[in-house]
């Protein structure tokens, strides 16, 4: 297992080759887009209903955000950090969902005549910083749960709830080395595998 | 999946954040941190031994983590002895063998002093495992010389390298639990040609070495040290040789080649006297004693040309073939090849042994087998000759058999015609004959019994066919025929047809069909008589006369007939006695008058072969009562009344007369005298 993940990380393809931004950023390549569509759609989604999208708008909405960031990709300049990253990421999901919301309200103004208050939606960078986050973790464990025992989990997962070694020992029935063994394999992994997919999907060089 | 809680989101954004900061490698690999962060090395020091220039320490080493033998030397040792000292730790890892301890580390430490590390000997030296093997027998020879080789083969790879030891003895050889064996000690070897070494004179400086004799050592030990190491002459690789000679000495004996002080031992060595090993230890093979001879041998020129040399000698008596030094014999090769190929040798015996066997057992058989060959072969003979004796006698039989059957055909003859007389007869026979049971005459079946029987039979059997009217009749013959034929069985039934008329004759054939049966055995001259007998007193003369002559015509004489024959006679057949042996009928009248002949006119006595006829105050007077007598010699007629013999062609046999003296007529006389002889 633990061996096998190794060799996983050294052959990791996006080691290799282009990032999906640098990928996405050539015209030619179709299968780039796919796989930005995986990577995107979901955290792009959830953003767009913490922003209070109603689900009627959620699909075409999402692939209007998706389409524009494809679109702004190529755009962007190189060596930027995560923070800007993110920042222009608010920008255009901004911009798409004010777009959306004052076609929306010209439209209910022009049906219903009725006054709209200026819905001043909640703080987009904070929401979207945050569903990053939810979003990237959610990957890093997806990934660690495909490479390692239930055991080693369990042992990672009851670190993070902030237990001890030694509880965590008697409840595995493991010695404490194994637990501080299992614990750091997991822990290291987690963090290679969150500064790969940070750095593949963050626009970092 | 993972169950969020807060701590935990708490705890995951706080590894999102840290996925690009730099790790702190004592988390993920705290024994490099460990080691990174060591300032001393060794450890835990512990003195274990002290030798003539340097001490033995064990240490941990905390870079391995392990335990390692040290190897410093004295703390008042002169710097001189630096050079000599690295000198030997090089050395001895210059020898990376299985067989040659290991050298880790050279080095200075703080003190500014030399040291090196090597393994950590474990088990004993070889001259505590002697001493074992010599108290109380552990470490058989077979594993003593095991060590040994492992020795050699480390000498050899030093040699191969251009190193020798120099200092060859048990002390220096460790042997550990598992048949680990490490050549230790390099201190006094040298590199072959190298420019690099120091005088020897210069390390025996006492100045340099005050502590030499303080420690009691000297360069080299005696008794395995080579003449030539004594005077300090050149040193080669046969100086090794020598040594290892010395070791095998000790191999074998578990004792020292030499004893006695130092100077003594000296002395020896030098003159070449050493005691050979057999004489020092009981159960020393003399090959390999010759072995040790050769290696220890005082001239380097006499000594194994190299290791492998030696080595091949030794591994030649283990493979169990006679080392070279060992000058054997045709026996003890014998005995070595034997003890080489024990199984193969045991295996081909036992199959010798077989053969062997199995021939004998074959050869064994083999002969028995002729024996009763040659027995059959005799037995063969014998029945040979005996079947030409029995083919002898078949043929005289068959030529019986061809006269007998030339007379019956004669006889057939003789039949046929009188059948063809009496042919026109029988196809006349009335009916009224047959009703009577006589179809034909009684002379007619005196004659020819058994064709009247068979004409008889067959027109019985005719009438029961054709005239189902008159059966009762027809069986009733039939019962009279089956009785004649003696098939009183056969007859029974049929005599119970008429019971009233048959009464007797039946009950008699009732009682002879119990008792007696034809088929298995003959009728007897006896039954006959016994038969005949019933029947005359039940007055059935005829039948009786029948009987007999049936029985004549079927069975023929045989012993006792006589009896049967008079009993015809009825109440006179006491007057006749039969004499077989002489063929002499005797006839005693008792002045009664009675006839030789039935009322049927026949005459019974023609069943008997009468020679000489006695006539016994009879009554006879007339010849022709004894006409029948066909083979008639000797007639005494003296006891009847006979005057005149009659035709004497009716006696063509007749020899010899006996008569009264007025008996006969003249004229009869004169008749007679010219055949007979009249007395």
């Amino acid at each position: 297992m633990d061996q096998q993940h190794k060799i996983n990380l050294s052959e990791d393809p996006w080691k290799t080759r282009l990032t999906l931004i640098d990928r996405a950023r050539d015209p030619n390549d179709s299968q780039a887009w796919d796989e930005f569509t995986d990577y995107y759609s979901g955290f792009i989604r959830m953003v767009l209903i913490k922003l209070q999208v109603t689900r009627d708008d959620l699909e075409d909405f999402s692939q209007d955000v998706l389409l524009k960031l494809w679109q702004g990709l190529p755009k962007m300049e190189m060596g930027r950090d995560d923070a800007r990253f993110r920042a222009w990421m608010g920008t255009v999901i901004r911009n798409a969902v004010y777009n959306h919301c004052s076609q929306a309200t010209t439209r209910k103004r022009r049906e219903t005549n009725a006054a709209v208050a200026d819905v001043a939606p909640p703080d987009i960078e904070d929401i979207i910083e945050s569903e990053w986050r939810k979003h990237i973790i959610a990957l890093v464990i997806e990934r660690l749960n495909a490479s390692f025992s239930g055991k080693a989990m369990d042992v990672f997962t009851m670190t993070l709830d902030g237990k001890s070694v030694d509880d965590i020992a008697s409840a595995m029935e493991l010695t404490k080395a194994s637990v501080y063994v299992l614990r750091n394999r997991v822990r290291t992994r987690f963090l290679d595998e969150a500064k790969q997919l940070r750095s593949q999907l963050e626009f970092r060089e | 999946m993972m169950t969020e809680s807060n701590i935990q989101t708490q705890a995951l954004n706080q590894l999102f954040d840290q996925a690009f900061d730099e790790r702190d490698p004592a988390e993920q690999s705290p024994l490099y941190v460990d080691l990174r962060s060591l300032e001393e090395r060794y450890v835990q020091a512990e003195l274990i031994a002290v030798g003539g220039m340097k001490r033995i320490l064990k240490v941990l080493d905390r870079h391995s983590n392990r335990h390692v033998a040290m190897a410093r030397l004295h703390e008042d040792a002169s710097d001189l002895l630096f050079d000599p000292f690295i000198r030997e730790a090089r050395l001895t890892a210059l020898l990376e063998h299985p067989n040659v301890i290991s050298v880790h580390d050279v080095g200075v430490d703080k003190e500014e002093k030399p040291y090196f590390t090597m393994d950590l000997k474990v088990g004993d030296g070889l001259d505590v495992v002697l001493q074992k093997a010599l108290a109380d027998g552990g470490y058989p020879l077979s594993d003593r010389l095991d060590i040994f080789l492992k020795v050699c083969d480390a000498i050899t790879f030093a040699h191969s390298r251009d190193v020798i030891h120099l200092d060859l003895k048990p002390a220096n050889i460790q042997v550990g639990d598992y048949g680990e064996v490490l050549v230790c000690d390099w201190g006094l070897g040298k590199l072959i040609g190298s420019n690099d070494e120091i005088d020897d004179d210069e390390l025996l400086n006492p100045d340099l070495l005050s502590g030499m004799t303080v420690y009691g050592q000297v360069k080299g030990t005696p008794g395995y040290m080579a003449p030539e190491q004594i005077r300090g002459e050149d040193r080669d690789k046969r100086t090794d040789i020598y040594a290892l000679g010395g070791l095998l000495y000790a191999v074998l004996t578990c004792r020292p080649p030499l004893a006695g002080d130092t100077d003594t031992m000296q002395q020896a060595a030098l003159s070449g006297d050493i005691v050979p090993p057999t004489e020092r230890g009981s159960g020393v093979p003399e090959s390999l004693s010759a072995v040790v001879m050769k290696a220890m041998a005082l001239k380097p020129a006499d000594r194994y040309a190299s290791v492998s040399d030696l080595i091949t000698d030794i591994r030649a008596f283990l493979g169990g073939f006679s080392p070279v030094a060992y000058e054997s014999g045709l026996s003890t090769e014998f005995l070595l090849f034997y003890r080489r190929h024990r199984v193969s040798c045991n295996l081909a015996a036992a199959f010798v042994a077989m053969v062997v066997l199995v021939t004998a057992l074959f050869v064994d058989r083999l002969s028995a087998k002729r024996v009763e060959a040659e027995m059959l072969a005799a037995r063969l003979h014998v029945e040979k000759q005996e079947t030409e004796t029995l083919a002898a006698r078949l043929r005289v039989e068959k030529e019986e058999t061809e006269t007998l059957a030339a007379r019956l055909r004669v006889e057939k003859e003789d039949s046929e015609a009188l059948l063809r007389e009496v042919g026109l007869l029988t196809t006349v026979l009335p009916v009224d004959l047959v009703a009577t049971g006589d179809q034909f005459s009684h002379d007619f079946f005196y004659q020819l019994p058994l064709v009247s029987y068979e004409l008889s039979m067959r027109s019985v059997n005719d009438m029961i066919r054709t005239e189902p009217g008159r059966a009762d009749q027809a069986r009733e013959q039939l019962a009279y025929l089956y009785f004649m034929s003696t098939e009183f069985a056969k007859a029974k039934p049929h005599f119970e047809i008429n019971p009233e008329r048959m009464r007797g004759l039946a009950r008699v054939n009732e009682a002879l069909a119990e008792s007696f049966d034809p088929d298995k055995h003959k009728t007897s001259a006896t039954q006959l008589a016994g038969i005949i007998k019933t029947l005359i007193s039940m007055n059935r003369k005829v039948q009786a006369g029948k009987f007999l002559a049936y029985d004549y015509a079927s069975l023929g004489y045989r012993e006792g007939y006589g009896l049967a024959v008079t009993a015809m006679f009825g109440d006179h057949a006491h007057c006749f006695n039969y004499e077989a042996e002489t063929h002499t009928l005797t006839i005693n009248g008792g002045g009664e008058s009675f006839s030789l002949q039935t009322q049927q006119k026949q005459y019974p006595l023609r069943f008997l072969p009468i020679k000489r006829l006695i006539l016994v105050d009879t009554v006879i007077s007339d010849s022709s009562e004894i006409t029948d007598l066909k083979i008639l010699e000797v007639a005494d007629l003296r006891g009847s009344q006979i005057t005149s013999m009659g035709d004497l062609n009716m006696f063509p046999q007749l020899k010899t007369l006996i008569v009264r003296p007025d008996q006969l007529s003249q004229e009869e006389e004169i008749r007679l005298r010219p055949q007979v002889r009249i007395e």
